[in-house]
């Protein structure tokens, strides 16, 4: 049976702010499940030189793939455990609810985050 | 408490000034990351896993009502309402935006604090007895050194790109609160049997994957002579440690990689080299800092206070506490007390802005305005009269910080874990959390003794786990989070580095096995023993066995 191909996301932090981003179709966001997944190593190594030239270009900080599975709904969630804690956005043991930065990302960075197409 | 003259305000003006220029030409891509983050980290501010982390220090763990209310408008201002107090006397801030840091260290040169030397290579914050100046055992006080050393290890042009990280911890006391067998360089100040006043001087002691405790380099080193002395011990590191290994960079590898013996001969030579006379000048300016330390004018008061026996009578719940939570005083009529920062279900050692200000009110009604951080993680008023204590009692209580627990099975001490730390393998603050919901009732507590469970979230052992009597390592093991338990840690006098008990545990197990552990120990102990007692007449096989029972 053919190996299956391995799924990843790429994320990296804030610069101005510190949290984390992932890099999606529109640009870096907070939101994990709107991630760019890339299926394979050829296409994994192309999302995370992206990544890297968004980091050339100062917008974030730290960038690394992530290995993903896709859920019921088709969205990437990590399968390591210190990933899953990592797009919580918060420590595990406060309440699970949306952040207000899940919510409401704010207008600068929005604003400063240039879109990147794969 | 020591004040700033105008070079420390000059020079931490400036830094803060530095670092904002530093953080623009940052966001203006002038530097990248790789040249940035050394600059960051000279001033404290890590990258972490959900955002940046700023470590502020805090000398000696000494902070006076208005240092804590400012800490306290930081965390309210530029954080998310709360701070965390470290194993170092530090206080970590989690939330804050790269953008902020430059008016945050203005916020803390305003009341003399800064995050200066709390990363890096360098002399980090030197570390002290928490009850520097007021243990009833204390032999002489230990913040006018480490005042002398932090004022000597600042911008040190010579030190500020060692091997490794160095750390530096003082004690006056025959007991050691300040853990100075597991420092780079420990000092216990004393007076010897023709009075006069020098140190026993440890080095080479560390936690993190490679425990070790310090050899003596010195039975006794005048105090006129410490800088000399230290200096050369400083000297033969920069120059002999390893800097191809990060992970064997540390002076505990170069002390025991060459034995004490040649280790000690090396720092000696060092010593006679070190040309010129210091003894007046650091006699002098020793006798300058000791000026701001001198203790305060106690009331001439009772050893007994009636006042706090009918309170005690009256009120049970303030009796546990005031019985938990107070240590011996070298003033007659006073107390040292513990304010817990280890409420049942909390994250050890966090505080919020509101909790801050309160103990900074009680600081400022019943301890001379003063206040302590421990490495247990716990805030300490240095003064407080017995006459007194109920009404402190009252207001921390009230405050919800009325909790009695000091060196008790709920005073977990914790690092941030993978909660928040990039490098951490697991969490560690759930798993204390646990401990403190399992082991809640007070009566309990009491009945189980004073003993410490240490939880590191990685080998790095911020947690201090290989000190306790009950150390939890959290570890990854085949893609889930495991904790390895350690037993017959101790951080004390008598150090001991606490031996591995087996394979580990699950995160849902963990606290199931301690359990079973305790549940053995009441069984098993005599009359009046602590656990350390009991573990050590049983001896660590035996209880092995009783965390393993039924697993």
């Amino acid at each position: 049976m053919a190996k299956k191909s391995k799924l990843q996301i790429v994320t990296a932090n804030h610069l101005l702010e510190g949290h984390s981003v992932f890099l999606s179709d529109a640009g870096w966001t907070p939101e994990h499940w709107r991630a760019r997944v890339a299926l394979g190593a050829e296409q994994a190594t192309d999302l995370e030189a992206a990544g890297r030239s968004d980091e050339d270009a100062n917008l974030v900080v730290g960038v690394y793939l992530v290995d993903v599975e896709l859920d019921a709904s088709g969205d990437p969630q990590p399968t390591h455990y210190r990933e899953k804690l990592r797009v919580r956005a918060r420590p595990s043991f406060w309440p699970d609810e949306p952040s207000p930065m899940r919510l409401a990302p704010s207008a600068r960075f929005s604003a400063e985050v240039s879109h990147v197409s794969l | 408490m020591y004040r700033y003259d105008d070079f420390d305000y000059r020079f931490v003006r400036e830094r803060v000034s530095q670092f904002r220029g530093q953080v623009e030409r940052r966001l203006t891509g002038a530097l990248n990351e790789e040249e940035f983050k050394p600059l960051r980290l000279m001033n404290g501010l890590y990258l972490q896993l959900h955002a940046y982390m700023l470590r502020v220090a805090i000398p000696y763990g000494t902070l006076s009502s208005r240092q804590m209310r400012q800490l306290a408008q930081i965390a309210e201002v530029y954080d998310r309402g709360y701070g965390h107090f470290t194993t170092r006397q530090n206080i970590q801030y989690n939330w804050p935006k790269l953008k902020d840091v430059p008016d945050i260290l203005d916020m803390l040169a305003d009341v003399e604090m800064h995050a200066i030397q709390t990363s890096g290579n360098c002399i980090r914050n030197v570390t002290a007895d928490p009850y520097g100046g007021v243990a009833a055992d204390e032999i002489a006080d230990p913040r006018p050194t480490a005042e002398l050393l932090r004022q000597w290890s600042s911008n040190h042009p010579e030190f500020s790109f060692l091997p490794r990280k160095f750390k530096v911890a003082v004690t006056g006391a025959r007991a050691d609160r300040a853990v100075i067998k597991f420092h780079d360089i420990g000092l216990r100040l004393f007076e010897n049997a023709s009075g006069q006043r020098g140190y026993e001087v440890w080095a080479g002691g560390g936690l993190g994957r490679t425990p070790m405790i310090a050899i003596k380099m010195r039975d006794f080193v005048p105090e006129a002579e410490l800088l000399r002395y230290v200096e050369a011990i400083m000297r033969v590191y920069n120059a002999e440690g390893r800097r191809d290994n990060k992970y064997k960079a540390r002076i505990k590898i170069l002390v025991h990689e060459q034995g004490g013996e040649q280790f000690r001969a090396l720092v000696e030579e060092e010593f006679y080299r070190i040309a010129g006379d210091e003894a007046a000048p650091v006699e002098k300016e020793l006798r300058r800092i000791e000026s701001f330390f001198q203790p305060p004018a106690h009331p001439d008061l009772p050893e007994d206070s009636h006042a706090l026996a009918g309170a005690m009578l009256r009120h049970p719940e303030f009796a546990r506490w005031a019985r938990v939570n107070t240590r011996a005083h070298k003033a007659a009529g006073h107390v040292i007390a513990v304010i817990s920062l280890k409420p049942t279900g909390g994250a050890p050692g966090d505080a919020t802005a509101d909790e801050m200000r309160s103990m900074a009110d009680a600081a400022d009604a019943f301890s001379l305005g003063e206040l302590r951080v421990s490495a247990e993680q716990n805030i300490v008023l240095p003064y407080v009269r017995k006459d007194e204590l109920f009404a402190l009692w009252q207001a921390l209580d009230a405050a919800g910080l009325g909790i009695a627990n000091a060196e008790m099975i709920s005073d977990v001490v914790a690092c941030p874990g993978l909660d928040y730390c990039a490098l951490a393998t697991a969490r560690s603050i759930p798993i204390a959390q646990e401990i403190t919901e399992r082991f809640a009732e007070p009566s309990l507590q009491e009945k189980i003794g004073p003993i410490r469970i240490k939880i590191s979230g990685c080998i790095n052992a911020c947690g201090h786990h290989h000190v306790g009597d009950i150390g939890i390592l959290g570890l990854e093991k085949t893609g889930a989070e495991a904790y390895q338990i350690t037993l017959g840690g101790d951080p004390s006098e008598t150090a001991a580095i606490g031996e591995r008990s087996g394979p580990g545990f699950p995160a849902d197990g963990v606290v199931d096995a301690i359990e079973r552990l305790i549940h053995f120990y009441l069984g098993r102990r005599s009359d009046g023993e602590t656990f350390k007692q009991t573990y050590h007449r049983l001896g660590h096989d035996l209880m092995k066995e009783a965390l393993y029972a039924a697993h």
